[in-house]
């Protein structure tokens, strides 16, 4: 067994000694916060039109600072694309609030043709952006198929509402595996072998431990709470400022509760779910990944930037999302399992043999946000 | 100018460690790209990617390949006046500054004054049949979960629709199209709504209170003609849309908690707004009712109604809950009424 491996291993690449690299993010929060300012005030001024620029500026900063092998990530995506998707999206959204408010019939029309649309805007999307991302000269890929896409994000959500959502976990795995795995580089589509079993097992522990949190903090508030009781019993304080006091109080409570359980829950289920999804894929023959991030660091980052971005009015987003992209980077290792100097983009080889513009008519962005 | 970096073929992942000699004549400009002594190839045009503070700028050459320089801050001369400006201010300190607070204000001018007054003229420009058709989907909607058929009688009815149609023809500028519904409401109690179109709802429940007090009921009748000849229902709905877009412009991709918290804040913006105009209404009742020649104090009275049928002290109002509520405290609302009269 041992031994034909080498073999195999040895006839494919003769003199290739596989290396792993670990992803490197540069980027400063100080640094991006600059950008990001400038992008809102251009954006505010132009009324929305420059956040076309605005993305691509993001987006660039973030892969530009994303390292692997000392090679940069790549985002190519040109302002025109970006804007192109948002004038189509925003003239739909028009079109829909104008039906739904005016003539329902053609409302629910729309709802439906969006819903047929959905696999498709999918797959659009995902094109768009793989296309738009490129490391060492070669661009990503996605061929995905409507029909696939169609029961993966259509028919299986739906089929879990009549099972209580409790195929819910299997259908998160199927999306995850029809995203990753038609992904292509160099013309070799990415491998995913995740299990269904550790959805499941995500998702418990998710559940668990938001209830034991929720369960925790609710015994607080509520010893906090017969204080408070207390204070109003005292005929001085029978005062309308205390009802109301207590009133907000409760509901300030209720909310730091559900943010805690949230919190948790959102880092216990994403760094199980991230571990084993890079941990399952391989791009064959050319890159394995893995994935090591820390349940208890995530879910602490979770936790502080959600509460920096609420408490500075939201001029702590651009550090959290430094932060968050570090943290990521920094917890992904790829294997190189063949030379690397020499991929070839199949896309570019593709549209000079064909001397077809490189941009489609639907070579626009159509990801929302 | 002599730079080191990343040398890599059109379509390939090959990439080769090289030095870049570029050379500016008054006329021609020159790339030279050696792979340590050995000249690799030469180009006389060329063209740079786009500068962003601490990463490297890309030439790209006529045959599609690139050259990536080591360095993030090398900077190449053909570097347009609007990137080196972008790229200067970011650098600045004192002008980041300035775009927090330039972008603060520019926010609040945008969803304070911005927004507001063309969501009021959207709401103007609406063809009426627009309107109309909003109205009547809203009417169906509200008669399908909260509205059942009247319980007065007749003659109830019609002295209210007298009391409704003699002062109306007095108005000097009553929005058309007005038209008075009675339902009753045993869910949302004692109320009375008006949509954009000019249609009235007054429930059961509030003619029942003010059965003893026709300028009562009159004075709440024209505070709903109020929201109807100022397009407040309409304006609002298209308030919130501009400023839900706006901020998805702003942050993106906000995730989870972020995301609601922001939605708070706009909500209560919102509820602002909806204050102001429940004020600008009242204000053209008690203006309707001194022309019409009642006494302001009518007003008053309703209010004072309207809270004991909902149970409330008047006093109880006029606290935290203000910030919440979408109508101003009755308190407040009866002392306006008080006011020069
Ligand atoms: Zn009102």
């Amino acid at each position: 067994m041992d031994l034909s491996q080498t073999d195999s291993a040895t006839n494919t690449t003769p003199q290739f000694q596989p290396y792993s690299r670990r992803v490197e993010f540069s980027g400063s929060g100080k640094e991006f916060f600059s950008i990001w300012i400038v992008n809102i005030v251009l954006t505010l001024l132009t009324l929305g039109i420059y956040s076309a620029w605005a993305k691509v500026r993001t987006y660039r900063y973030f892969y530009g600072h994303t390292q692997l092998d000392g090679h940069r990530f790549d985002y190519l995506a040109t302002p025109i694309q970006i804007l192109k998707g948002r004038i189509l999206a925003f003239i739909f959204f028009v079109i829909y609030m104008f039906c739904t408010q005016f003539v329902p019939v053609l409302g629910i029309l729309a709802i439906f043709i969006l819903l047929f649309l959905t696999p498709w805007i999918i797959n659009q999307g995902m094109r768009f952006n793989m296309r738009m991302s490129r490391y060492r000269n070669v661009r990503f890929n996605f061929k995905g198929s409507y029909g696939e896409a169609f029961v993966v994000f259509l028919l299986l959500p739906v089929a879990s509402v009549f099972t209580l959502y409790l195929l819910l976990p299997y259908v998160f795995k199927r999306m995850d595996q029809y995203l990753h795995s038609h992904i292509e580089f160099s013309d070799t589509p990415i491998s995913v072998n995740t299990k269904g079993g550790e959805y499941y097992l995500a998702a418990l522990m998710a559940y668990v431990a938001a209830g034991i949190v929720a369960v925790i903090m609710l015994a607080l508030a509520g010893a906090f709470g017969f204080g408070l009781e207390a204070m109003i019993q005292d005929p001085e304080m029978m005062n309308d400022q205390a009802g109301a006091i207590a009133g907000v109080s409760i509901m300030v409570m209720m909310m730091i509760v559900y943010f805690v359980a949230f919190a948790v829950a959102t880092g216990i289920y994403q760094t199980h779910i991230r571990n084993h999804l890079l941990n399952s894929s391989e791009l064959q023959g050319i890159a394995d990944f893995k994935s090591d991030l820390k349940m208890i660091d995530y879910t602490l980052l979770v936790f502080t930037n959600t509460l920096a971005i609420v408490f500075s009015l939201g001029l702590a987003y651009p550090w959290a999302k430094v932060r968050s992209a570090r943290m990521l980077s920094n917890a992904t290792e790829v294997t190189f399992l063949c030379d690397p100097q020499t991929l070839h983009d199949q896309l570019g080889e593709q549209q000079s043999a064909f001397g077809e513009e490189a941009a489609d008519m639907f070579d626009i962005d159509l990801s929302l946000g | 100018m002599q730079v080191t970096g990343f040398y890599y073929l059109n379509n390939q992942s090959h990439s080769t460690e090289v030095t870049l000699w570029l050379t500016q004549d008054s006329s021609c400009e020159q790339v030279r790209i050696y792979s340590g002594d050995e000249l690799l190839v030469q180009f006389d045009q060329y063209r740079q990617g786009q500068q962003l503070s601490g990463l490297p700028v890309e030439l790209v050459f006529i045959d599609g390949s690139r050259f990536v320089p080591h360095s993030a801050s090398h900077r190449w001369p053909s570097e347009s006046a609007w990137d080196r400006l972008l790229e200067r201010i970011e650098k600045h300190k004192t002008a980041v500054l300035g775009c927090v607070i330039a972008s603060a204000v520019l926010a609040w001018l945008l969803f304070f004054k911005f927004i507001p007054a063309s969501a009021a003229v959207v709401a103007r420009s609406l063809p009426d049949s627009v309107v109309h058709a909003a109205s009547e989907q809203t009417l169906a909607a509200l008669e399908y979960v909260y509205l059942e058929p009247t319980n007065l009688d007749e003659a109830q009815q019609t002295h209210i629709r007298t009391l409704w149609q003699s002062h109306i023809a007095k108005m000097d500028q009553a929005p058309e199209h007005l038209v008075l519904h009675f339902y009753s409401a045993p869910e949302i109690g004692a109320n009375a709504f008006a949509l954009p179109d000019g249609q009235v709802v007054l429930t059961d429940e509030l003619a029942l209170i003010l059965k003893d007090n026709d300028t009562a009921l009159l004075a709440v009748l024209l505070h709903e003609i109020g929201h109807v000849q100022y397009q407040h229902g309409l304006t609002l709905a298209a308030q919130s849309a501009g400023s839900s877009v706006t901020l998805a412009l702003m942050f993106g991709d906000l995730e989870g908690f972020a995301e609601i918290i922001m939605g708070t804040g706009s909500a209560l913006i919102q509820q602002q707004f909806s204050r102001d105009m429940e004020r600008q209404a009242d204000t053209f009742a008690l203006e309707q009712l001194s022309q019409l020649g009642y006494h302001r104090s009518a007003f008053a009275e309703a209010m004072q109604a309207l809270a004991q049928a909902h149970g409330m002290d008047e006093k109880e109002q006029g606290t935290l809950w203000d910030y919440l509520s979408s109508h101003p405290a009755i308190s407040e609302r009866i002392e306006n009424a008080h006011k020069t009269d």
